[in-house]
């Protein structure tokens, strides 16, 4: 069986900003394996977000494909990739985008409710979930009561929620200080080492640093592998 | 004139004759129209215990703008007094007279005067009994009264909801204002200023629409009860009035919304 | 718990300021709209109830008017009601009159007071109910109401003197009698504060020095209530200078006149819906709007368009309920200030109201507010269904 979970064969976006068309990706090629620990760093602009958009199948191709768990994303209807995005992968945003309506637990309970799981299931999950993270003692918090840090936990905590095959993060300590990034940094090394495919865009050398693959992307392209 | 209870039956067979010297009766519009009957046309016309008599239409004429009567479909004519007296079998008696006084008569010593002398019968100012009579139109200018209130209540809760979105929209913009030095008070006129042209042109415009709406409404009755008389008028005074209201509406409503803008520093106005 | 309407609603409650004023406005909006409702055919409705009471389902009257419309009278009632009270449907047919009738104390202050006199033949009681004593059974009876017993401190047993024409050359009444006080009664068409009184017709006809023996409409009792259309269908056909009505063709009839209460009706009723609509469509909007970010997550962690549009769409049926449930309220209380307002109305019976309440009417009302809130709802809810979810996630960070 394929330990491919993600691949991306010249891949290509470029959409317009105003009247200027901006090619954001063009023609990456990249490969994604099971348990590894992908880290894309870039400067602004340099198309990273993009790519990792590309590859969490929210993002259409210009040119070229990505296949996503066996299945190439240009050819699932929207409905269909929505739900492959629910039950295997998961995302972890740069502005965290809890729910503020929802407590901690609540916003790690929603993609199982979306998917079915019933309820006791769900809460005996994201109970487990936040534990895991960190964060049991404020399960009944809601986001406007939680820091940045335990807000990205938090958010860990739900991209974790469907057991998903791949997390792809977009800058997750774009928005923390330092000491926090750290924190969330090694999250994700312990995520790593249990088994989590992760790919994270960032220009966090912490995060860099503990990643099994280092690729560098520039005016939308990926430079050769640095294997670390 | 005679007491509208003591109408004539009209019964009419309306026929082209020469008129000879018969007597005249002016005869209703819509009457007229309704019975097929013409100028020049001669009825026949009885009371409920006389015997027939013809009569020539003499002219048609539109029912007076009375907004107690305008919207009855009873039929209507105007007959010399002799004439209807004869038909309705009475001699000598009418529903009211007039009086116009003398100058220098003291009306109140005339009125004593008629209400001793006539039994059964009382002598009121015109003044009066033009109040007694308008009581409808002060009714139903009560029941309008009472609906603008509710409209100014429910046009001052529009804005105030459409306000309190835009203080929300901006709390970030007024916190990047007061962030490079921007005073409160500008702040405070900046929104206040914002409410208040809101108020001004939604009043314009609602002025504006009544304006046209009263023409479409007056054209439309006027139509439906071939009258002349105005349903809806727009006064000089009602448009100064609605104007005052909508501009204090606006004031009220900018005032809340510039104190909620600057009601706190700009760390508060940057919270979600 | 986190199922989209739950969802919906606390979304909706994390600004309770703004949500208040929202649900506010249509409160507003909905009271205005229910009024509306009630108003529009209030009137009728409450004329018909009356007429219902009256437990005559027929009505003739002078052609071109309505009963007790304008002064015209019907010739030969009293033959006509016979001929018509000869049909076996018919169970009885009562000409009514009405005229000014003034009466004086016996003996006291000849300064005569107006009422209105009902003419009935004895032993008919139609649209009056009696507080005291009995109806009028035979000639001389009299009916008053308790403005006349108050005015002359009489009750069940007294005489007054009742006549037409007063003549003021000799200062009484012409064509004068006496009249013995049977019954105190309440009459349903009576105005408020009008002296009104009931006495039999044929009196009436007597004291009018009247040999035509007139009436102001006939009163058709049917013995079952479904064959009131036939017979006023019939009846229409054969007479010729009358006009026939059942009271649902009185209703309808009366409705001519009520053409401004109807179209008033209308105009701020869907000015009150479109009020609605604006209002919902706006929060909602401006509300997507804030939340643009948060939607593209929801979408990006795999929350299906569906659910995304179910969930705003919701937010603006939680919105129109709520303002709906407390504008029914809100609309009850108005309606009843407003008709104290329109029950001064001159000349307006006293049991009458413009404003009434019919269930159907009300259960569309709500079933429209909230249709429209939810339709106000789906715009906004499209859009938030089909955000692009990469353009929004790539702003974000810009």
């Amino acid at each position: 069986m394929s330990d491919i979970v993600a691949q991306a064969r010249s891949l290509s976006r470029a959409y317009l900003r105003g009247s200027t068309e901006v090619h954001a990706v063009r023609s990456v090629d990249l490969t994604i394996k099971a348990a590894e620990y992908v880290a894309v760093l870039g400067p602004s602009g340099s198309g990273k977000s993009t790519l990792l958009n590309l590859l969490g199948g929210i993002d259409v191709p210009s040119a070229g494909s990505v296949e996503l768990l066996g299945h190439n994303t240009r050819q699932l209807s929207d409905r269909r990739l929505t739900r492959l995005r629910l039950e295997r992968i998961g995302f972890v945003f740069q502005r965290f985008h809890l729910l503020p309506a929802l407590t901690a637990t609540e916003n790690v309970e929603l993609p199982m409710a979306e998917a079915g799981l019933p309820r006791i299931q769900r809460r005996g999950r994201a109970a487990d979930l936040l534990d895991y993270v960190g964060l049991a003692h404020r399960s009944d918090h809601r986001p406007g009561e939680l820091s940045g840090g335990e807000m990205q936990r938090v958010a860990i905590a739900r991209a974790l929620a469907n057991n998903p095959a791949i997390i792809l993060a977009d800058e997750p300590t774009g928005e923390l200080d330092r000491e926090t990034g750290a924190e969330i940094a090694e999250l994700f090394s312990r995520l790593n080492r249990d088994g989590t495919t992760l790919v994270v865009v960032t220009h966090d050398t912490a995060l860099a640093e503990a990643a099994s693959v280092v690729r560098r992307m520039r005016d939308g392209r990926l430079e050769p592998l640095a294997e670390t | 004139m005679l007491n509208k209870l003591t109408i004539l039956l009209l019964s009419v067979a309306a026929q082209a004759l020469p008129s000879q010297t018969l007597p005249e009766l002016l005869l209703e519009n819509r009457t007229a129209r309704q019975l097929d009957i013409g100028l020049g046309d001669t009825v026949w016309v009885s009371g409920l215990d006389t015997a027939e008599r013809r009569f020539v239409v003499a002219g048609l004429y539109r029912r007076p703008g009375d907004p107690s009567t305008v919207t009855l479909r009873d039929y209507r004519a105007i007959l010399h007094l002799s004439d209807l007296q004869q038909l309705v079998g009475v001699e000598d008696r009418v529903d009211r007279f007039s009086l116009r006084l003398r100058p220098g008569a003291d009306r109140d010593q005339v009125i004593a005067e008629i209400d001793r002398l006539a039994f059964g019968a009382d002598a009121l100012p015109a003044e009066q009994v033009a109040e007694a009579s308008s009581e409808t139109f002060r009714v139903i200018s009560r029941f309008h009264r009472a609906l603008a209130g509710i409209t100014i209540t429910g046009s001052a809760v529009f804005l105030l909801c459409l306000v309190v979105l835009k203080v929300e929209e901006r709390r970030l913009e007024g916190a990047s204002m007061r962030d490079v030095g921007i005073s409160r008070r500008s702040l405070f006129l900046w929104m206040f200023s914002e409410t208040v042209a809101m108020a001004s042109i939604g009043t314009a415009l609602g002025l504006a629409a009544g304006w046209a709406g009263s023409g479409l409404i007056n054209a439309y009755f006027r139509g439906v009860y071939d009258t002349s008389m105005a349903f809806a008028r727009v006064t000089d005074d009602l448009t100064l009035l609605v104007a005052l209201i909508g501009l204090a509406t606006g004031v009220v409503v900018g005032l809340l919304a510039g104190l909620g803008m600057v009601r706190s520093g700009s760390a508060r106005l940057r919270q979600p | 718990m986190i199922n989209v309407l739950s969802l919906a609603w606390r979304t909706l409650v994390r600004r309770p300021r703004r949500l208040v004023l929202f649900v506010a406005g249509v409160t507003v909006a909905a009271a205005v709209l229910f009024d509306m409702v009630m108003l529009a055919e209030g009137l009728q409705r409450s004329i018909g109830e009356i007429l219902e009471a009256t437990g005559y389902q027929v009505r003739v009257v002078p052609k071109g008017l309505l009963p007790f419309e304008g002064g015209a009278s019907i010739r030969d009632s009293r033959a006509l009601a016979a001929e018509l009270g000869t049909d076996p449907r018919v169970s009885d047919a009562v000409p009514l009159w009405g005229q000014t009738v003034y009466l004086s104390s016996p003996g006291g202050d000849p300064r005569p007071t107006a009422s209105f006199g009902y003419g009935a033949p004895v032993g008919t009681t139609p649209a009056l109910r009696i507080r005291s004593g009995r109806t009028i059974q035979t000639s001389g009876d009299l009916i008053i109401d308790p403005i006349i017993a108050a005015e002359f401190g009489v009750g069940v047993g007294d005489t007054l003197l009742a006549g037409l024409e007063p003549d003021p050359a000799v200062g009484a009444l012409r064509r004068r009698r006496t009249v013995r006080v049977v019954g105190v009664a309440n009459f349903m068409f009576a105005a408020e504060g009008s002296a009104t009184i009931g006495l039999p017709i044929e009196d009436l006809w007597s004291l009018a020095g009247t040999a035509s023996q007139p009436a102001a409409l006939i009163l058709i009792r049917v013995a079952r209530e479904e064959d009131a259309y036939g017979v006023a269908h019939d009846f229409r056909d054969r007479l010729m200078n009358v006009d026939v009505y059942a009271i649902p063709e009185i209703i309808e009839a009366a409705g001519d006149r009520l053409t401004y209460f109807q179209q008033l009706s209308l105009v701020l009723g869907t000015v009150s819906l479109g009020v609605t609509f604006l209002l919902v469509a706006t929060l909602l909007t401006l509300s997507v709007n804030e939340r643009w970010g948060e939607i593209a997550a929801l979408r990006a962690l795999g929350v299906t368009r569906g659910r995304m549009l179910t969930q705003v769409a919701y937010q603006g049926f939680i919105i129109a309920a709520a303002g709906t449930l407390i504008g029914f309220g809100a609309g009850l209380l108005v309606a009843r200030y407003l008709d104290e307002i329109l029950s001064d109305f001159p000349g307006l019976p006293v049991d009458v109201s413009f404003f009434v309440l019919d269930f159907s009417d009300a259960m569309l009302a709500i079933g429209v507010l909230m249709t429209t809130g939810l339709f106000a709802g789906l715009y906004p809810a499209w859009r938030a269904a089909s955000v692009n979810i990469a353009a929004v996630l790539r702003e974000e960070i810009q």
